[in-house]
């Protein structure tokens, strides 16, 4: 079932303001949670999120097919939005993990400790995410952050359906190991390979390169 | 080695809790803003575009309006050429007359102007004579007008014009007179002999003004054709008049108006 009527779809392809209101209100809180998640830094992630409806008010008569276009082209655009802000700031999204304070927004619903523990798990889980690949990361961000089926997810990143699978089948099993604590066998390989490189530089000589834990 | 299932499900459950975001209601009202405003701005350069786009197809209308008005009114002063009193071009062929005074450059040309529109009031005196006899004296008033207005400019033609027209001067007056005597009759004196000076005059070097008194005998357009009023003799039994011997025997020349109304007014021009 759609998240809106193929007749605000057409409002949308028209540069209706109404329609993109109700996109907004479809999509709005999955849109941020991914930006927010891309550049890790909400008040950047919202003037993205504006900058990416302004986007679909001017450009989206280039939009061919529906509703589920619509969404999709939306968080491809946004998908590349994160991707030039990056680009601009010259460093990657990992550089700013352990500051979940940039991402939350203020919630005076919630008691101290329970904001307490909500910043523990949250700067778990970033720390988690940032030893994936970026590929792996983006990945389980847009099927479990965003909501969007793996077809979606392909056509956003330009992969085919069996690549996306992968990925997330992958990440979902590195993200578990790391949040559950453990270590897996690629990471102790890498360890010993940099505890061998110290001992033994001939190695990096001989062109064995350490193996990136998580890269599936 | 396999994660077991529920480590899996734990660590996407733990994924989606502390990574889900609310748009708060500021930044929704921003965000909609922006997009309301950009819509507006969207709107008016849209407008402005499409102006611009109509601009040079209104200026082709406006050219094609133009040349259509500029042929269009050719034709109607060419076809008003040969329209008489009455007709429905004949106010254009009045004012196209108006313009060619107005234009003519420089004055001394007015002078050819004003001989053509004294031929062609002539032209149409004879023309409405059988039909409006009423109107040909005050076209032949404003024939005689004309030729003034050209001897005042210093026309050299206007004695070879005035004794061009003088012929069909007296053929109108005559095919007037023996339709409907009374439309000659109704004419004032002095505008009457204004009129028949005109015709009457013999001296083709000068043509008579307006309001100059009538030098009937001396010269004029219709001296050979047209007797005046004094020359003319009521029809006891008719009512219509009859020419005076002495004046009809210098008529010979031109169309001499028939003694009864019965007469034909065409045998008068044979």
């Amino acid at each position: 079932m759609s998240l809106f009527s193929e007749e605000v779809a057409e409002g949308v392809k028209a540069g209706d303001p109404k329609a993109i209101e109700v996109v907004y209100t479809a999509l709005a809180d999955r849109l941020l949670s991914y930006l927010c998640a891309r550049v890790r830094d909400r008040s950047t992630a919202e003037d993205l999120m504006e900058a990416t409806f302004l986007e679909l008010l001017q450009k989206g008569w280039t939009i061919r097919g529906g509703a589920a276009a619509i969404k999709v082209w939306l968080f491809r655009s946004a998908h590349f939005n994160a991707l030039d802000h990056h680009r601009k700031l010259s460093r990657r999204p990992e550089d700013l993990v352990g500051d979940p304070s940039r991402i939350e927004a203020e919630d005076h619903a919630r008691g101290p400790e329970e904001l307490a523990l909500a910043a523990d798990d949250a700067q778990r889980v970033q720390a988690a995410l940032a030893k994936l690949s970026s590929e792996q990361r983006e990945v389980l961000e847009l099927r479990y952050v965003s909501g969007l089926s793996a077809p979606e997810i392909g056509r956003v990143l330009g992969k085919n359906d069996g690549a996306v699978r992968s990925l997330q089948h992958r990440g979902e099993r590195s993200l578990a190991r790391l949040l559950a604590g453990e270590d897996s066998g690629d990471t102790r390989r890498t360890m010993v390979l940099a505890g061998r490189r110290e001992r033994v530089p001939s190695a990096v000589k001989r062109g064995s390169t350490p193996v990136r834990a998580n890269e599936g | 080695m396999t994660q077991p299932d529920d480590d899996i499900e734990q660590a996407v459950a733990m994924l989606r809790r502390t990574l889900q975001q609310r748009v708060t209601p500021e930044v929704r009202a921003r965000h909609l803003g922006s997009v309301q405003r950009r819509a507006a701005q969207m709107r008016v350069a849209q407008r402005r575009s499409q102006r611009a786009a109509r601009r040079p197809r209104v200026a082709l209308l406006a050219a094609l309006v133009g040349a259509m008005l500029i042929g269009t009114s050719s034709a109607a002063l060419a076809a008003s050429d040969s329209s008489l009193p009455g007709d429905l071009l004949y106010p254009v062929k009045r004012g196209g007359e108006e313009v060619r005074l107005i234009v003519a450059i420089p004055f001394s040309a007015q002078g050819g102007v004003q001989l053509e529109i004294a031929a062609a009031r002539v032209h149409e005196a004879l023309g409405v004579a059988q039909d409006r006899p009423e109107e040909v004296l005050p076209l032949i008033a404003e024939a005689q007008a004309a030729i003034a207005a050209a001897q005042a400019v210093g026309e050299p033609q206007v004695a070879q014009v005035a004794e061009q027209l003088r012929d069909e001067v007296g053929a109108a007056i005559a095919i007037a007179e023996d339709v409907a005597p009374e439309a000659v009759a109704a004419l004032p004196a002095s505008g009457l002999s204004d009129e028949l000076a005109l015709a009457t005059e013999t001296d083709t070097t000068t043509a008579t003004l307006p309001g100059e008194p009538s030098r009937a005998g001396a010269g004029g357009l219709g001296a050979v054709g047209s007797p005046g009023p004094d020359d003319l003799e009521t029809d006891p039994i008719t009512g219509a008049p009859i020419p005076r011997s002495g004046s009809a025997e210098t008529s010979t020349a031109s169309p001499s108006p028939s003694p009864s109304p019965s007469a034909s007014p065409t045998s008068s021009e044979d």
